[in-house]
């Protein structure tokens, strides 16, 4: 491989390793146009890639936000049951529906998520007695607090995560655009726990369509190599950057680059990108 | 060790083992043996991870999130299975 083109994939990988660390969002909006677009990848080629470019970073940084207890591996297992059932459901629906009523449908979530995490502060509901199946803790070290929340409305979270596997399934855009915004919104789980979880939940998610894509040949094991170095590299930049980071300016930068994913999706629908 | 200390390690050890071999083989020109056994090492890391949660959790006798565990892991393997055939 040309020195270059591997400089290329590692500072790609890296850029998208930090999006999913800070973020809990999986790069593949980013990836697959760039490897196409940049590198001359097919497109499925380019999906192999970025899947395990997801992979590489959701690993890396969620082995550092688990330990720490930021991820919240009992919820993350729990709606990755629910996002697993939507995934099957939208990729039986997708077959009925046209591709650009899903994606506007998509946006449309994104945008209002975007806006309310943008207007509304963060509500986050302390364990009344502190024991409890849904109750959590973990350690703020941009002020060194301890944070204590309990999980809400579990039933309406599973349920909205269902969408968000659905509308994965059928855009082919990651579902951590929906789970996060999902998780702190309705859930009222803390941004940081929120992202990091969603962080974890990928890497999962993602496991399937790589291993798939691996089994079946299709993948190109040196682009594969050098993104997953550089997600990587990235996740770890990332997640000491989410973990000093305050929350209030965590929750506005997700809503930024939600909205900057919209404009995105919006430009495939309209053919320009 | 606790549960998240296991599944954190899990997770860091293959990793480190995965991309080890990946930077050696992308070294040594492309080499596809080491690239082929970084990259499952890297790509299955996942699955080990929710393995070890899953037993560490049966360990710890919660059940409720044990099955929860056993439930996601099922869900991946049976997908991945019936994805490749």
């Amino acid at each position: 491989m040309e020195i270059l083109i591997l400089i290329g994939l590692i500072a790609l990988g890296a850029g998208a390793g930090i999006m999913g660390a800070l973020f809990g969002l999986g790069g593949g909006v980013i990836f697959v146009p760039v490897l196409m677009l940049v590198f001359g990848l097919a497109p499925a080629d380019a999906a192999a890639v970025s899947l395990v470019g997801i992979v590489a970073g959701s690993v890396g940084a969620s082995s550092v936000f688990i330990e720490k207890g930021l991820a919240n591996v009992r919820l993350g297992l729990l709606l990755e049951v629910t996002t697993t059932i939507g995934a099957i459901a939208g990729a039986i629906i997708a077959g009925y529906m046209e591709d650009w009523i899903l994606s506007l449908i998509f946006c449309a979530v994104m945008i209002y998520s975007a806006v309310r995490m943008i207007l509304s502060p963060e509500k986050v509901v302390e364990p009344k007695d502190g024991e409890g199946r849904m109750c959590f803790t973990y350690k703020d070290e941009a002020n060194d607090d301890d944070i204590s929340y309990e999980v809400q409305n579990t039933g309406a979270g599973g349920a909205a995560c269902v969408f968000a596997g659905m509308m994965s399934s059928m855009t082919g855009v990651g579902g951590g655009a929906i789970k996060v915004p999902v998780m702190n919104l309705i859930m009222h789980v803390p941004m940081k726990a929120a992202s990091s979880t969603s962080s974890y939940m990928i890497g999962i998610t993602a496991f399937s369509g790589a291993i798939t894509y691996f089994f079946s040949g299709h993948l190109d094991l040196a682009f594969a190599g050098a993104v997953a170095i550089g997600a990587f590299i990235g996740a770890l930049a990332g997640s000491y950057l989410a973990r000093r980071l305050n929350t209030k300016h965590l929750r506005r930068y997700f809503s930024v680059v939600l909205l900057f994913m919209s404009a995105l999706v919006l430009l495939r629908v309209g053919g320009i990108l | 060790m606790n549960m998240n200390k296991a599944t954190a390690w899990t997770l860091r050890i293959g990793i480190v083992i995965g991309l080890v071999l990946i930077a050696a083989g992308l070294a040594i020109s492309d080499d596809n043996d080491l690239l082929y056994w970084g990259l499952l090492i890297l790509i299955s890391s996942p699955l080990f991870a929710v393995v070890v949660t899953f037993i560490g959790l049966v360990t710890e006798k919660d059940w409720f999130w044990a099955g929860i565990a056993g439930l996601v892991m099922a869900i991946v393997v049976s997908g991945a299975v019936i994805a490749m055939i």
